[in-house]
């Protein structure tokens, strides 16, 4: 039954549970004892996507990062660093961030998981923030073992 | 008199089934059309899911079937180019042979497989391109069985494949329709309120142009009425094509403002099974010209083979 409401009835899309937030990441990182600006990397791809919109890889990107944004909001809930940095889903985090984003050699990196929700009869948007990291990349797997 | 009207229409629907291969030509087209697009999509994610690849790693099922279903899918996790290149290869060939059996069924094991190996970053369109593809496999009409009873059967798969793949996106459309009329927020218009919000989806070159609460209730029930109104509209002859042109605009809409690329490709190339063969003779010339290419064998254009022409 679950197969056949997954696979056959497709969707709903656009769901209001789905449209009314959305998750993102953003980091920075610390070179010669002074942080970076903050990077939204999702808006970065979204700028890139329309600068160049037959890069469909950087639509891939954000829907990558928000599912990475996800998870680690669900799996850091309430839970210290020393508990997830063993985490599958943090140390692929962490190996992408490095690869794509991160300019070695860093000191430390610092990654933050926002959640927003835009909220109509106000026209304002409500930030959460569901998860701050602050570690060193090399003394944390980059995931795939 | 009304059991023989009813009989009638029995007799008539059974005929539909198992009479010949209904729109031919049309379901070619479409077979092709979601190869290409699966073609694309590959040479358009390799750099990223090789990138992803790196880090992600795909559970191996403990189950044998399991293990040989998602194979692919594990020689993606230890090398993603060689599964690419493999995948590559194989809708090149699929997308030049005439669709049959061997094909369609690969074509549909690799769309699920790719479709695991883009999970970290899939969305609707992945999961409505693997649905297709399975409904694909009994519209192959190639080998064609030679009996009388294998003939009937495999005339019968066919013109059900089609059927399937249809109420396939008509079920999107009656999910999506039925779904946002019970929500409050696409009720009131606020959803697209939502929706221009949506600072990771909405396309800033249309910043302020659906702000106005009395545009978005409009966007919002003509969003309503046009899912809910496919389902109905694309049976008759008078206003199947008026809707799917419609659908068209909705879906090019769709791809514009809210940044949905493959979404929209592959729900505008799911209404090619809506078409019937014989709507190719309204098309103008050179587009006539353009589908012959890519429907017969491309480079031999064999005369009627647009069945009927």
């Amino acid at each position: 039954m679950t197969v056949y409401r997954q696979l056959v009835l497709l969707g709903p899309f656009f769901a209001e549970s789905r449209i009314k937030s959305t998750r993102y990441l953003s980091i920075r990182y610390k070179q010669r004892n002074a942080w970076s600006s903050i990077r939204n990397l999702s808006q970065e791809h979204f700028a890139a996507y329309h600068a160049s919109p037959w890069r469909w890889d950087q639509l891939a990107h954000i829907g990558y990062e928000t599912d990475l944004a996800y998870t680690m909001g669900t799996v850091a809930k309430g839970r210290p660093f020393e508990a997830i940095k063993s985490n599958s889903t943090f140390q692929e985090l962490n190996g992408f961030l490095i690869q794509e984003f991160i300019p070695m050699p860093v000191d430390s990196v610092q990654v933050i998981g926002h959640g927003i929700t835009y909220v109509p009869t106000s026209q304002t948007f409500l930030p959460d923030t569901t998860f701050v990291f602050t570690y060193n990349p090399h003394a944390i797997g980059e995931g795939k073992e | 008199m009304p059991l023989v009207k009813e009989r009638n229409r029995v007799q008539a629907a059974v005929q539909y089934l198992v009479q010949d291969f209904n729109e031919p030509a049309t379901a070619r087209l479409f077979f092709r059309a979601l190869v290409s697009l699966s073609f694309f999509k590959i040479v358009m994610l390799w750099s990223f899911s090789h990138s992803v690849m790196h880090h992600h790693n795909i559970t191996l099922p403990r189950s044998w079937v399991g293990k040989i279903v998602l194979a692919p899918s594990f020689l993606a996790n230890d090398n993603v180019d060689i599964f690419f290149s493999i995948s590559l290869c194989f809708l090149v060939v699929a997308f030049f042979l005439r669709p049959n059996y061997v094909t369609t069924a690969l074509f549909f094991w690799l769309t699920f497989n790719l479709y695991i190996v883009y999970l970290p970053f899939a969305n609707g369109a992945d999961l409505v391109l693997f649905m297709l593809a399975l409904w694909c496999i009994p519209i192959a009409s190639k080998p064609a069985f030679k009996s009388e009873t294998g003939s009937i059967i495999q005339k019968t798969s066919h013109n059900a494949g089609i059927i399937l793949c249809q109420l396939q996106v008509i079920f999107i459309y009656l999910v999506s329709g039925w779904d946002k009329l019970a929500s409050n927020a696409w009720r009131s218009g606020d959803a697209i309120d939502y929706v221009v919000h949506l600072r990771n989806l909405y396309n800033p070159i249309f910043g302020g142009m659906f702000e106005d609460s009395a545009i978005q209730m409009a966007l919002s029930w003509l969003t309503i009425l046009f899912e809910l109104a496919f389902v109905v509209l694309v049976w008759f002859k008078k206003t199947r094509i008026p809707i799917l042109i419609i659908g068209i605009f909705f879906h090019l809409f769709i791809w514009i403002v809210m940044s949905l690329p493959d979404f929209a490709l592959t729900m505008i190339i799911s209404y090619i099974l809506f078409l019937k063969d014989t709507d190719y003779h309204r098309l103008p010339a050179r587009v006539k010209r353009l589908l012959l290419s890519v429907v017969c064998c491309p480079g031999n254009s064999i005369p009627g083979c647009w069945h009927p022409i």
